[in-house]
């Protein structure tokens, strides 16, 4: 049958009238079962995303060995089947046809292939013949088991902690920040704030692009009628912005005098939570020289020290109207109101880090507006297991695993009785945090540079150090040092490897993650990794055999056993170091189990691996009920879902510092960058992400959808700036910057919007470096740098 | 079976176009100007007339419900099918946009034409298939970037990639009886969006005023 377009127009009309008659559109209505998926031919299973904190499950479709699909998991929390641009595509980082697939070694300035074997023999000369200057620097991309078994190794091993990750660069100021407010790391809320907040502050932060699916899960609110109101913080206009109520952007670095300023306003207006505060904080303020702890202070002085950060004060240098600004505080003043906060590299990549976190943190606290469902400080993670792996398993040059540190003695005692290794094993000095071990990895042996030999797992400092002139591209004239990379593509780093590693990835092998909202989250191997490459856990522990093989004694427990020994589920010794019987048994599970008392001292209590198997990820503390089974807090230190605060109780911070169940607001000035523009060097840089690329484009860029969408770095101008300098889309510029140039195509109106004076440049383009521009100074608290903000010119190329 | 190549823009578009219009419809995606890969006009136009529901070259299989008064229906079914496909990473990805975006200033400009689907001319945007979600470009990505021109961009190696291609086809019972959903349907609640007025020709229900689609089809049996 047959029949015109104005006979099918006319009937569809007919057929809108009767679905409106019906309330409802074809179909299209809440209960329709959606038991039909596409794909049933195909094996489904569950995993993470691959990439950002946010830890979205995701569907994974295979069948003859190869991922063919993806699908939102309708079971998830995080994500209630919806993903990103990313994760729809994540499939496609596997099928690059450039995948690493063999050992190679550089000779005569070429990477020749060897076998396995050779390579391991390879780390084993590097590590004997210099054993304090071999370093590992890692990610929030390591699975659980992966940081584990590396921070064993480096510590347990060979007892020198040079390891750190590059959530150095990303989440160290966030992990500062909640020590010095709470003594203990990581959020008290949860993704479950977003379903309930009446006002949500980004600070700094463009969830729109970074964390698409979280934003999504607050804006979808409206489509459903809800009020939220959006307060977007910036230097910059964003996507995010495109849905604000209010865009209040200020001049870089004086973030921390807004948040000043509306702290005065509460105690001015009276409208600070008294009771709250009364019963659950203490004040706090910096000693002469920054430290994590500071020293006590009072609600006096506290007060006194805000009096300077006026409305007037802090218009005249933030550039924030003080009717923005005294809007914002009449939300924090307003107790019916629920205010989660947002923040993530922002406020994290800052010189001022550490402070900026405190002082979001104190705000919520000083107004009271913490604790109960949509009051949230809630501090985004850029990685899916910064949280989980980074600083959990504590993969940082001063930390041990479950929040231990190396400094202190009892910590030590501990992890060598869990690891049974002979007291003393463990070395008492901080290893070299990231710039500091780059800088020295950099730096000729002669002249005192100490790391000889760094192995790289899963990250791309080539590309993402700052300042790489001095942190990476250094080591390319230096004879004696030596760069391992295990990886799974060509990188910018694989470029100055001397021994490159191919890796397994993702669903290719076993593991685990912890996002952003402390769920820990656990997949199965599902594809075989291409060719020759390997596991990185596998990687590690070959490592240690070879030394343990060749005597070494710090691969030796107590008992002389091997410190990577794993027992299957009978109890019987499985030579996981031999690939071929790697997959023999669980090493994730074993490692994983091995790991999980460690967490328990900060009450950071672990699901076991068979619960986490059931489950799309449980956030901790997860504690066992007395019917069996077990339960995860969505609300830490509150008294109604947390299970170590006492019953009766509000509120409890039972990791205080200040021993008595009480949370820090600090009062942390406003002082100026390290670096502002000025007549040699006018705007500011600002560097960042976007939505289509993952960090470095490693993977994103081998997806044909996401490259094509966004196939090239530029530099974001203000049309007025444009204007001045005769500047249209499309045309080259040089950026300049004390530390180099970068010449780009220029992009005006396009999806940011700077204010006039400033730049933006995406940093994910491995052909146009942006951090050969950036600056390395960086938190003398968190030693994170800041990305955000240097001085730099720019004209016509 | 061979499966699609992915389509340059021009070719998706010229697509896109041809389906609005009803006198060029049977031609399809095949009437598009040559581009790297396709093949020629002359070769195109001996492949379309030789081009039959059961030929290898086809991307999709001869649906079982067909009969013969269907045959040019199928072959606007097939040429959609594919179209479609050309538009996604694999069966059940957010389609890519076959425009630019970025000339639009805010995200709810989307709506404005893929609202309730919009006909200008002879171009087509089709409705939404889910219900509104705040954020349209957290899933959707555009295949024309802004700076193309001016940047080649950053070159990497193809991919091996290969995605679900499609599931079905559609079953009947009998010849007269409704025949089965043969995709899955998250994501995809508005029937009419592909369906409906402003859907794909050849996928185009034949009795639009009918109001509940799923009282009649059902999911395809395992």
């Amino acid at each position: 049958m047959r029949f015109d377009r104005r006979e099918f127009m006319a009937r569809s009309a007919m057929a809108a009238a009767t679905a409106a008659a019906a309330g409802m559109a074809s179909g299209n209505t809440a209960d329709v079962s959606l038991n039909v998926l596409d794909g049933d031919e195909l094996t489904w299973d569950k995993a993470p995303c691959r990439f950002c904190g946010t830890g979205c499950h995701v569907m994974v479709g295979t069948r003859n060995g190869k991922v063919e699909a993806i699908r939102g998991d309708l079971k998830a929390d995080v994500n209630k089947g919806l993903l990103c641009a990313k994760g729809y595509h994540v499939a496609g980082i596997l099928y690059g046809e450039d995948r690493l697939t063999t050992p190679m070694l550089r000779r005569n300035g070429q990477l020749e292939p060897i076998t396995w074997d050779e390579a391991i023999d390879v780390i084993a000369d590097r590590i004997e013949v210099d054993q304090p200057g071999f370093a590992i620097y890692g990610s929030g991309q390591w699975t659980i088991p992966e940081g584990y078994a590396c921070q064993k190794f480096i510590k347990g091993g060979l007892s020198n902690n040079n390891i750190d990750p590059n959530a150095r660069l990303c989440m160290a100021s966030a992990v500062t920040g909640f020590l010095a407010t709470y003594g203990v790391d990581e959020p008290a809320g949860c993704y479950d704030d977003l379903d309930a907040c009446d006002v949500l502050i980004t600070w700094g932060n463009n969830p729109a692009e970074m964390h698409p699916v979280l934003f999504s899960r607050v804006m979808d609110r409206r489509s459903r009628g809800e009020h939220v109101e959006l307060f977007d913080l910036g230097t910059r206009r964003t996507r995010t912005t495109d849905f604000a109520d209010h865009y209040l952007n200020f001049t870089p670095q004086t973030d921390l005098a807004i948040a000043n300023c509306i702290a005065r306003e509460l105690i001015a207006r009276d409208a600070w939570d008294k009771d709250f505060v009364g019963k659950h904080c203490a004040f706090r303020k910096d000693t002469e020289k920054p430290s994590l702890f500071g020293e006590p202070s009072s609600f006096k002085e506290y007060a006194a020290s805000l009096e300077p950060y006026t409305f007037e004060y802090v218009e005249e240098i933030s550039g924030v109207p003080a009717a923005q600004l005294r809007l914002l505080a009449d939300r924090f003043c307003d107790p019916s109101k629920k205010i989660t906060s947002l923040w993530c590299m922002g406020v994290n990549q800052h010189t001022r880090g550490t402070a900026m976190n405190t002082l979001i943190h104190g705000l919520h606290l000083l107004s009271g507006h913490f604790g109960t469902p949509g009051d949230s400080p809630t501090s985004l993670t850029g990685q899916p297991s910064a949280c989980g792996t980074a600083r959990e398993v504590g993969t940082l040059a001063h930390a041990l695993p479950g929040g231990r540190l190396v400094a202190k003695e009892p910590h030590r005692t501990h992890c060598e009785d869990f690891w049974n290794l002979p007291h003393g094993r463990i070395n008492p000095k901080p290893g070299t945090h990231t710039v500091a071990m780059w800088d020295n990895f950099c730096t000729p042996t002669s002249e005192g540079g100490k790391v000889s030999t760094i192995w790289v797992q899963v990250t791309n400092p080539g590309q993402t150090l700052p300042n790489l002139q001095k942190l990476f591209n250094g080591k390319e004239a230096l004879e004696d040092k030596f760069l391992i990379v295990s990886e799974v593509y060509p990188t910018a780093t694989t470029k100055l490897a001397d021994l490159v590693l191919p890796s397994a990835m993702w669903v290719e092998k076993n593991g685990i993650f912890g996002n952003s909202e402390r769920r820990t989250q656990q997949w199965f191997r599902q594809v075989m990794p291409p060719g020759d490459a390997r596991d990185d856990v596998w990687q590690v522990v070959a490592v240690a055999r070879r030394l343990f093989d060749r005597g070494h004694e710090g691969m030796r427990g107590r008992d002389g056993e091997f410190i990577f020994t794993v027992l299957d589920d009978e109890g019987v010794d499985v030579p996981v170091w031999d690939w071929p019987h790697y997959y023999d048994t669980n090493v994730d599970k074993y490692l994983y189990e091995e790991y999980r008392p460690f967490a328990r001292m900060k009450h950071k209590d672990l699901a076991p691996y068979d619960v986490l198997v059931e489950s799309r990820g449980l956030r901790w503390p997860v504690v066992q009920q007395s019917d069996g089974s077990w339960r995860e807090t969505r609300f830490r230190f509150s008294g109604f879902d947390d299970p170590y605060v006492a019953h009766g109780e509000e509120i409890d911070f039972y990791h205080s510092k200040t021993g008595d169940g009480k949370a820090q607001i600090w009062f942390r000035p406003y002082a100026p960058p390290p670096e502002s523009p000025d007549a040699d060097y006018p705007f500011w840089l600002c560097t960042g992400r976007v939505l289509e690329h993952w960090h470095t484009a490693t993977m994103t860029g081998r997806v044909p959808q996401l490259r094509d969408a966004m196939p090239t770095a530029y530099v974001e101008l203000n049309g007025a700036d444009a204007k001045a300098l005769g500047v249209s889309t499309g045309d080259r510029m040089v950026v300049s910057t004390r530390r180099g140039d970068l010449e780009l195509p220029a992009w005006v109106g396009g999806r940011g919007a700077p204010p006039s004076g400033s730049i933006f440049i995406p940093f994910f383009d491995e052909r146009l470096l942006v951090n050969e521009l950036t600056l390395e100074a960086h938190d003398p608290i968190s030693k994170q740098p800041d990305y955000k903000k240097c001085a730099a010119a720019l004209r016509r190329a | 079976m061979t499966r699609p190549r992915m389509l340059s823009n021009s070719a998706i578009l010229a697509g896109v176009l041809t389906t609005a219009g009803a006198s060029i419809l049977l031609a399809g995606v095949l009437a598009t100007t040559p581009t790297d890969g396709l093949p020629s006009p002359a070769e195109q136009d001996a492949a379309s007339q030789a081009r039959s529901l059961t030929n290898p070259d086809t991307n999709f299989e001869s649906p079982t419900w067909k009969s013969s008064q269907q045959s040019d229906r199928d072959q606007a079914c097939m040429n959609s099918l594919n179209l479609r496909a050309s538009l996604r990473a694999y069966e059940g990805a957010p389609p890519t946009i076959p425009h630019d975006i970025e000339s639009f200033t805010r995200t709810k400009s989307c709506l404005d034409c893929h609202g309730d689907g919009f006909v200008m001319g002879t171009r087509v945007a089709h409705p939404m298939p889910h219900p509104y979600l705040a954020a349209c470009e957290q899933c959707h990505v555009t295949q024309e970037p802004p700076l193309s021109r001016a940047d080649p961009g950053m070159q990497f190696a193809e991919t091996s990639f290969e995605g679900l291609f499609r599931t079905g086809p559609a079953t009947r019972a009998w010849d007269e009886a409704p025949p089965t959903i043969p995709h899955g349907r998250l994501m995809r609640t508005n029937c009419l969006a592909c369906h409906g007025t402003h859907g794909y020709e050849g996928l185009q229900t034949t009795h639009p005023e009918r109001a509940n689609c799923i009282q009649c089809h059902v999911g395809t049996p395992e």
